[in-house]
């Protein structure tokens, strides 16, 4: 019973995972958090879906566009709505990214309607015995994309020239400007990847949680994530998620159950009371 | 002319004697079109006025001090349950219950404003919002004295053995309690306080060289905003009578931060005019209803859509809000025939 309740906590704080790093890919290049990051997860969720149902495109190819179409998105949002603000402070930029979150929600509203539908499923609904417990396929296809996606991100951050010119402009836009990375396009592409990120997020949680306008609200869980993990930290984030997706379902099991709704609340006051940065943040130091 | 020679002059609400004219025609234009007009526009009136009191606690917090709050809603709620379960269970006047509601939720102001010293930008709003939902889930859970999902019937308020229960009414105790607060509130910016706020939120470092104590004022200046939001919150409740978790949600949070930027962060009648455009703004959407094609209006998505996008056109186009258009057609005016 525990062991099980751990495997769909893991999978689940998988999924915080992936749009707490969303998050911190923005925040660590702009300083900025994207409110809009669930509903960009619900885009993902929502153009997977009519790929797959209205343009009979394949399981496989859906799933490496959907990417790439809410990609585009991000990209878009970041040239005609962040653009403007760079050098505007920080509060406003957030301001403009929960106005986002709600023009999102509203336009998918009126897109896909409110109705909550069925995400076609890719595994069995079968669930596998190990000895005495069960686990759902579905369970493993998320904490098997997810690390496969982070190693991706890893790789990409590593070994790329586009990634490692990402990384000095987190580091110091100036001194990368003079390197000859270009900021404009470096922010293009943090918007652009943690978009994709969401997306990807958005399609493997799909099957659990159903298709629904409202699945955006999964993406303020991922808050915690990010605050445990560390606000500048892509490890810390996955690592946040899960701890914040396991102990929520333990706390499922051992508390009264409405105190899982808001477990990730309280997790992250503690946490924000005891030691702001995370547990793998940097603390930074404020120049005067 | 315009030239201040003291600091009596320079603090003054109003720089010519007779705009205190102009304000008392515009109290008596407002009195006598809430109660010649329908029951509709007293409930409008009403409802302008309690957004207007939160609107400006918000502004207070935001405009002038620079800290964000994305649970003002969860402030409001604990002034209305304050409010409701003081005048229902027990019986407690309402004179007394407004002010107590208001009391209750400085006092938890003041808590939630502490750790505003050492959390900042990003992390108050995380900190702020979970304290929303926190509170929304205490309301939930708490059925014995809150009745939980099930909401709270409140009693109308009876001040003297007059008993408000009409919207026509009731606009009295609103429009009194709102100019009461708006003077103190424009007294509060005008004052050192108003000023130290101010001080804080543009540059915290030099406001502490000149003496200022931080974590003391923010947490005043939480403490002020959270009064604000808990007295709209009682006003709130004996206005529409049921209250539930529902009015008070992280979307109404957001709805008084579009109050605020949309009306001109730092401004008092910026706020105002903030509140009375987002609260008529879904009653003028739901006129053009008519004209829209269906997919458009289903659900909230309409007005959601056109809240979202003004929110986000305000913050990129016009920063200062519609006090930035006001300032201009004033100084159009003083400076006409040039």
């Amino acid at each position: 019973m525990i062991i099980q309740q751990i495997i769909s906590g893991l999978a689940l704080g998988c999924v915080y995972g992936l749009i707490a790093i969303g998050f911190v890919l923005i925040f660590k290049t702009t300083a900025v958090i994207n409110f809009a990051q669930g509903e960009i997860m619900m885009l993902g969720a929502f153009v997977a879906f009519t790929l797959i149902t209205i343009f009979n495109v394949p399981f496989v190819l859906a799933f490496l566009l959907t990417p790439i179409i809410c990609g585009g998105i991000g990209i878009l949002l970041e040239r005609v709505l962040i653009r403007p603000l760079v050098g505007e402070p920080v509060v406003s930029i957030i301001i403009v990214t929960i106005g986002m979150s709600i023009t999102l929600r509203a336009f998918a509203g009126m897109i896909w309607s409110y109705d909550t539908l069925a995400f076609p499923l890719l595994f069995s609904e079968e669930t596998i015995r190990i000895s005495s417990f069960v686990i759902a396929p579905v369970d493993i296809s998320i904490i098997l994309v997810t690390l496969g996606l982070v190693i991706l991100l890893f790789l990409f951050f590593k070994f790329t020239t586009l990634g490692i010119s990402l990384q000095s402009l987190a580091q110091n836009p100036l001194a990368s400007l003079l390197m000859g990375v270009s900021v404009k396009q470096g922010y293009s592409m943090t918007w652009a990847i943690s978009a994709m990120v969401g997306a990807v997020a958005g399609m493997i949680i799909a099957p659990i949680t159903f298709l629904s306008v409202n699945m955006g609200f999964l993406g303020l869980k991922a808050f915690p994530a990010a605050v445990i993990g560390g606000f500048n930290s892509i490890p810390g984030a996955l690592v946040g998620g899960v701890i914040i997706g396991i102990s929520e379902n333990l706390a499922g099991i051992y508390l009264p159950p409405w105190v899982k709704d808001i477990f990730a609340y309280i997790v992250m006051m503690a946490v924000l009371m005891i030691r702001p940065e995370g547990i793998f943040g940097t603390h930074e130091q404020k120049k005067v | 002319m315009d030239l201040r020679e003291s600091y009596s002059q320079d603090i003054r609400i109003f720089d010519k004697f007779y705009k205190w004219g102009w304000i008392a025609s515009l109290v008596a234009g407002i009195v006598v079109f809430c109660q010649i007009g329908g029951d509709y526009v007293a409930y409008m009136l009403n409802l302008i006025f309690i957004n207007i009191i939160a609107a400006v606690g918000l502004n207070i917090l935001s405009g002038f001090t620079g800290l964000i709050s994305l649970g003002h809603a969860a402030f409001m709620a604990i002034g209305a349950y304050t409010s409701s379960i003081l005048t229902v269970k027990l019986g407690v006047p309402f004179l007394l219950a407004l002010p107590a509601s208001g009391a209750l939720t400085g006092l938890i102001g003041f808590v939630v404003g502490l750790p505003s010293l050492r959390l900042t930008g990003i992390y108050l709003a995380l900190a702020t919002m979970a304290f929303g939902f926190v509170t929304d889930e205490m309301i939930l859970q708490w059925r014995s004295l809150t009745g939980g999902a099930d909401g709270f019937a409140v009693i109308p308020p009876i001040i003297f053995g007059l008993t408000f229960d009409s919207y026509k009414k009731y606009f009295f105790i609103t429009f009194i309690s709102l100019a009461i607060l708006l003077f103190m509130a424009k007294n509060m910016v005008r004052s050192s306080f108003g000023r130290t706020l101010m001080a804080i939120r543009d540059s915290e470092t030099a406001a502490e060289t000149m003496g200022i104590n931080l974590g003391w004022y923010k947490a005043m200046a939480f403490t002020v905003s959270a009064i604000y939001a808990g007295l709209a919150g009682s006003l709130y409740a004996h206005f529409i009578l049921f209250i539930s978790v529902d009015n008070f949600t992280l979307f109404h949070s957001i709805g008084f931060i579009v109050m605020v930027v949309v009306g001109g962060l730092g401004s008092i009648t910026g706020s105002v005019m903030g509140a009375i455009f987002i609260t008529v703004l879904p009653e003028i959407i739901s006129f053009t209803k008519d004209y829209l094609p269906a997919a458009v209006k289903t659900g909230y998505s309409l007005q959601a859509a056109v809240y979202g996008i003004t929110l986000m056109l305000f913050v990129i186009y016009r920063p200062i809000g519609f006090y930035g258009f006001w300032v201009k057609i004033r100084n159009w005016w003083r400076t006409f025939p040039l």
